[in-house]
């Protein structure tokens, strides 16, 4: 590599840092994004720290689960919607349409707020998606499998009745097991789409305490209704009010001394 | 102004919680006035009322605390309304202490001989423990109408308390050195004086409190301390003996 060369390569990755702030998993520049004519998502910026946890809260409609949906595209499928703006993963605008949307998908996991465990089997739950992407021998496979399983904290539970369906789990494990068969990919940032609104308490503390352990290895972003959770599991919290991201900060500070009134109003409960 | 939350019942608790703070200071008031009153008057069955009800200022701060604690398990308030029930628990126990230190006037009341106090330490204390009600008086008013910019006038306050206790400690030492024969009674009202500059700084304290309720900040400026009877030197109280 020629002298040129290098100090251009250079003022490449200086701008990519100035863009996305230090350790930055993601970053969103003026991201938007429209049903149709309805504009759902306005200007929002923000960075997405890497190997922590960010809540986003708001009221319903406020624009959070569209918000999350954007990072791994999963409006792609709908014809009339679509994002502007840019969204980047690593530095890489992810909204590009030469970005392959597989790629995306393995890179970004998403659980959603209902447990979806397909029929069948709790083993090929897991290793349906692996083997969409890789070619494992059994042994790998059965490797692959029980690690998703254990960093989902579901192991112990499930490693006597592998091969039953995983429709027999109760909400709280099929949870874990969606959130197993998101990490089983080895993904770099998990969505969760309020991942326990219809777990009951115990289930949903069994989820709270395994989010804590994913971010040692995922970045991870939850969209939850529930504010203590917010407060309780995430390091940065964003909230969202008609389609803006009105405030991103600190958990800590955002629950207690928030710096916007609007965000006040609505974490005490005075919204309305 | 701040919108009623969406849960009116979250708003009245908080309310109710305030206002029997309010009602809990007016009370360790007129604990701490009668006490004063009782030592000055030689008034024994004033100190003795004042002893005994001392038991409803702990029996109140229980009881408050347990309702703040119901708000918090309960509603779970986050911002200013946590900083709000924070606030609370914090009043509580200022007020409690300016009840314990009321009834160890009261009790010292019961040890003296009144009669023979000098008219120019009673008038002192009389200074004193007026300006510790005006401020104690003050920061609950602060606090129930939530006025942050008073809040801060009135810890200003607890300044000419400390003045003026330095002042008294150091005359009533000087009076103990020239007439030993009333020296047990000058302890007391050392003590007596000492614990009425002591209800100024929680006073003061229940004035910062209601800052931080409005503001969830500290109060911007450390206030001076002025009260120098604990650097007093023997030099300072012996030549000013009459």
């Amino acid at each position: 590599m020629n002298d040129l060369a290098a100090v251009k390569q250079k003022n490449v990755a200086a701008e990519a840092g100035s863009i996305a702030t230090a350790d930055a998993k993601i970053t969103a520049r003026n991201l938007n994004f429209y049903y149709g004519s309805s504009h759902a998502v306005k200007g929002v910026n923000l960075s997405i720290h890497n190997k922590r946890v960010t809540a986003l809260i708001g009221p319903s409609g406020c624009g959070k689960s569209t918000l999350l949906r954007i990072f791994n595209r999963m409006y792609a499928i709908y014809p009339k919607q679509r994002a502007d703006g840019e969204l980047l993963l690593d530095g890489v605008n992810v909204l590009d349409g030469n970005y392959s949307i597989n790629r995306l998908r393995t890179k970004v996991g998403m659980v959603f707020q209902k447990p979806v465990p397909f029929p069948m089997s709790i083993y090929d739950n897991v290793a349906y998606a692996i083997r969409h992407y890789e070619k494992l021998s059994r042994g790998e496979m059965d490797g692959r499998v029980e690690e998703a399983l254990r960093n989902a904290a579901l192991w112990d539970e499930v490693k006597n009745k592998l091969n039953q369906s995983a429709l027999g789990l109760s909400g709280g494990q099929q949870q874990r097991l969606c959130i197993a068969r998101a990490i089983a990919l080895k993904p770099e940032v998990l969505l969760l789409d309020e991942p326990t609104s219809a777990l009951d308490p115990i289930s949903t503390a069994k989820v709270e305490q395994l989010i804590g352990e994913l971010k040692t290895q995922y970045t991870v972003l939850i969209v939850t209704h529930n504010m203590q959770q917010a407060a309780r599991v995430s390091d940065t919290t964003g909230f969202m009010f008609m389609g803006e991201l009105i405030e991103f900060g600190a958990t800590e500070d955002m629950f207690t001394h928030p710096k916007n009134q609007k965000t006040t109003d609505y974490i005490t409960g005075r919204f309305g | 102004m701040t919108p009623p939350h969406i849960v009116k019942a979250f708003d009245q608790e908080l309310q109710t919680l305030t206002s029997s703070i309010g009602a809990m200071g007016d009370f360790a008031g007129a604990q701490f006035s009668d006490s004063v009153q009782a030592l000055l008057r030689g008034d024994l069955v004033l100190a003795q009322r004042v002893i005994d009800q001392d038991r409803q200022l702990d029996a109140l701060r229980r009881d408050l605390s347990a309702a703040a604690a119901s708000v918090i398990a309960r509603r779970q308030p986050m911002a200013t309304d946590l900083d709000e029930v924070l606030s609370d628990f914090r009043i509580v126990e200022e007020l409690e202490r300016i009840g314990d230190l009321a009834k160890n006037i009261a009790k010292r009341a019961t040890a003296v001989s009144s009669a023979n106090f000098p008219l120019e330490i009673v008038e002192m204390l009389e200074r004193l423990s007026a300006l510790a009600a005006a401020l104690l008086k003050g920061a609950l008013e602060t606090y129930v109408t939530r006025d942050a910019e008073q809040a801060i006038v009135v810890r200003q306050q607890d300044e000419e308390i400390d003045e003026l206790h330095t002042s008294i400690f150091r005359d009533i030492v000087s009076r103990m050195t020239a007439d030993q024969s009333q020296v047990i009674d000058f302890v007391h009202l050392l003590f007596c004086a000492k614990n009425i500059e002591r209800i100024g700084d929680h006073a003061t304290h229940i004035a910062e409190a209601a800052y931080f309720t409005v503001t969830g900040q500290r109060p911007p400026l450390e206030r001076r301390r002025l009260d120098q009877s604990s650097l007093t030197k023997s030099a300072d109280t012996v030549f000013n003996v009459e």
